[in-house]
């Protein structure tokens, strides 16, 4: 539950603080979509392992070492930091990993197979430059990888915001990814809605309620052999520079701002009724 | 020196996405007073001058609005002795 606090100071440091605690309320009932059949809210005071598996594992394309100790809940928000490590972690196979990361699945914990379903979630960037963060879900049995939302920051207080689908969540088939460029409004330091829809034939992205873009099973017919009735894994990481940052020429390095942390107030899983 | 006192109170307990939340803080100190100087000037012949007043505040106060989910509060009105923050859930 998160709180405000309010401090007056008078002009020779004498100070009193009174708080005020509220709680961010909804059902999540969307128009079309009805009540979320699975939502996290983060009102804990620690990860829900119920619904969460925490990694303490690396990966191959970016430089960090998932530590489950950053990962923590407090105040309505679920915060994923990144961290420069003191001693560097080394793969045994030699492979330094500069930084520590953060990272969630819910492998074995999903939702019901979803046939038609939209995830979404609520969350605010970090500004580091060469941050990675990933809201994205791979399918349970087929070999499909639908990327909700991959942020990489440019450490100025922007970046790059891209929508991407797989044919196969291991690589070398087909792929149709969408970078959005937002408008100057746009807050990255602000939360923002994230979601992604997939109704068996069509699959749209959306910020904020608003499609950013679709695509249909007409012209990406492998949608149809990538994504089944089996369910969706959810996956949500903050990743160390690393392959797309790194496309985008801003790797970390020694001018990102550390450490730096990404805020989820929470994760909903819709599904269309029959 | 007497501390400030200050009471943070919200138009609600709960929230939904989207709703504007008011944030009143009522704050004082038994120090703060406002002052108020007025001089005026008189010559030899016994003219007086208009009165020139300033105004100040003896001990003023700061407030500082602090959100733990990272959050910022925009300040509506400060009247003094009240002042109201809000923000966008």
């Amino acid at each position: 539950m998160p709180d405000v606090t309010v401090t007056v100071t008078d002009s020779s440091g004498n100070a009193a603080s009174s708080v005020a605690s509220y709680a961010i309320t909804s059902d999540g009932t969307l128009p079309g979509w009805g009540a979320p059949v699975w939502r996290d809210e983060f009102d804990g005071t620690a990860v829900d392992r119920s619904r969460w598996n925490v990694r303490s594992d690396y990966q191959s394309n970016h430089g960090g070492k998932n530590d489950p100790a950053n990962v923590t809940v407090a105040g309505g928000v679920l915060s994923l930091a990144c961290k420069r490590l003191a001693t560097p972690f080394v793969t045994p196979t030699g492979v330094v990993k500069p930084y520590g990361t953060a990272y969630l699945d819910t492998n074995g914990k999903s939702p019901a197979p979803l046939a038609r379903a939209r995830w979404a979630i609520r969350m605010r960037f970090g500004r580091a430059k060469g941050s990675w963060l990933a809201f994205w879900l791979r399918d349970a049995s087929l070999p499909g990888e639908l990327d909700v939302v991959e942020a990489v920051l440019d450490g100025l207080g922007g970046g790059r915001l891209v929508f991407t689908v797989h044919q196969d969540t291991n690589g070398g088939k087909a792929k149709r990814g969408f970078e959005w460029r937002p408008p100057a409004s746009f807050d990255w330091q602000s939360f923002h809605e994230y979601a992604a829809e997939w109704d068996g034939v069509r699959m749209s992205w959306l910020v904020d309620g608003v499609v950013i873009t679709s695509i249909t099973t007409a012209a990406y017919p492998w949608l149809s052999s990538s994504f089944g009735t089996a369910g969706m894994n959810m996956r949500l990481n903050y990743q160390a520079g690393g392959s797309m940052p790194d496309y985008y020429h801003l790797p970390m390095d020694t001018s990102s701002a550390l450490p730096d942390a990404l805020a989820v107030e929470w994760v909903r899983v819709h599904a269309r009724p029959a | 020196m007497a501390a400030p006192t200050v009471t943070a109170t919200l138009d609600r307990a709960t929230y939904k996405p989207g709703d504007t939340a008011l944030l009143t803080v009522r704050y004082g100190d038994p120090d703060t007073k406002p002052l108020t100087i007025t001089v005026t000037v008189t010559d030899l012949e016994g003219n007086t001058s208009a009165p020139a007043t300033v105004t100040a505040v003896i001990d003023p106060l700061t407030v500082a609005v602090v959100d733990s989910a990272g959050k910022a509060w925009t300040r509506v009105s400060d009247s003094g002795s009240v002042a109201v923050y809000s923000r966008v859930m």
